[in-house]
């Protein structure tokens, strides 16, 4: 809170938000590749960057939008970045998860559930087994 | 005020913080307004770009959740379904009025929760209940049209002189939602309903003005359902106190 306060930067954390939205839908919809996925990560982790050199916000306790909204959008980024770099990672096409560099499913690999865990410096990619019950995966035919 | 272009608009706002010392007074901004902009995306252009200390209720901006309404050149509006081009380029935004303000736009509700919680909003099954699927007859359901469709935006509470003079009175929107699950055909406790509503504060502190009807933004009509009510408690009081009558 007192950081925020104290922000001696220009940064305006609504632009960081439209920014944000505006490349999550061109590069990270649910046609991917590589490349623009890397590309994507690239400038969510600038944008990120820029979040650390916001201007002053006021911390009024008091219906306090400006703040409640600062909160929104760092947590945006974050999560931003978690799904710009799993999507990276998985080096397949599963759903709505389609690679366009990698058309296949590849179950050997990536019959997996993501998980994120928080470091200091960015997200660190984990993946833990499915527990498959009912329905079986199979490719869509239709 | 100014005079506006068709690509913008004066917005007057009542500004109040009370953790500053400053009295209530209003603050006017310029914004940019196509046919489609309505009152909160206007409070969102002030608010990101403008003054951040700007502070306004909003949740949905489909009309659906209740959270935005406010005084819009004297009219009880929800800010997110006003078109500015609708009601002209010069607007004038009061918070609810008869209402504590918290800060700005942004009024204290609890008053109005605690009497809405009071009515019981929710249906306590007839005892005991069926064990399979509960048959609601299209029939029956009519009865309750209308009244589903409430999102207690407080606009009618707000307009009610009966709220302004007399403060435990449940109000409109309270007894708009009573009427609902007293109607409904599932409802097993019309007696308790009738007992609350009958009460001091209850119905028959509503003297018909219909400024709840006039306020509605979902064009919704509650004193026709607390005229309703009245009918349904006074025959259940009289059946309960004249036994013959059963």
């Amino acid at each position: 809170m007192e950081a925020l306060q104290s922000g001696n930067g220009t940064e305006e954390p609504t632009a960081l938000r439209d920014d944000v939205r505006l490349i999550l839908t061109q590069k990270v919809g649910m046609f991917r590749s590589g490349t623009d996925l890397e590309e994507a990560l690239k400038q969510v982790r600038t944008l990120r960057e820029r979040f650390s050199r916001l201007r002053p916000i006021d911390v009024n306790k008091v219906f306090n939008l400006d703040l409640i909204r600062t909160f929104e959008v760092e947590a945006m980024l974050e999560l931003a970045e978690i799904i710009t770099a799993s999507a990276l990672a998985r080096k397949e096409s599963r759903g709505a998860h389609v690679r366009l560099d990698f058309p296949q499913r590849d179950d050997e690999h990536f019959l997996k559930h993501t998980l994120a865990h928080y470091t200091p410096t960015g997200p660190k990619l984990d993946y833990s087994n499915v527990k498959i019950t009912r329905y079986q995966p199979e490719a869509r035919k239709y | 005020m100014m005079k506006n272009k068709r690509d913008s608009a004066a917005l007057a706002i009542l500004r109040y913080d009370p953790g500053k010392s400053t009295e209530p007074h209003y603050e006017t901004y310029d914004v940019k307004a196509t046919k489609d902009t309505t009152v909160l995306d206007a409070l969102f252009q002030i608010l990101e770009t403008q003054d951040h200390s700007l502070a306004f209720r909003y949740s949905c901006r489909s009309a659906v959740c209740g959270s935005c309404a406010m005084f819009i050149n004297g009219r009880y509006k929800l800010a997110c379904s006003t078109l500015i081009s609708e009601i002209g380029r010069d607007v004038i935004i009061q918070p609810l009025p008869h209402m504590p303000v918290i800060r700005d736009l942004v009024v204290d509700l609890t008053t109005f929760f605690e009497k809405y919680k009071v009515i019981k909003p929710y249906v306590v099954p007839i005892n005991p209940p069926p064990e399979k699927e509960w048959i609601q007859s299209p029939k029956q359901r009519s009865k309750i049209n209308d009244s589903t469709d409430c999102i207690l935006c407080a606009a009618c509470y707000s307009s009610c002189p009966s709220v302004w003079t007399g403060k435990r009175y449940l109000g409109p929107a309270a007894i708009l939602q009573a009427y609902r699950f007293a109607a409904d055909s599932r409802d097993g406790i019309l007696r308790d309903r009738v007992e609350v509503l009958g009460s001091e504060n209850g119905l028959w502190r509503c003297h018909t003005i219909f400024n709840c009807t006039e306020a509605c933004p979902k064009s919704l009509n509650p004193a026709r359902f607390i005229e309703s009510l009245k009918r349904t408690a006074t025959k259940e009081t009289l059946k309960a106190r004249i036994p013959f009558l059963h």
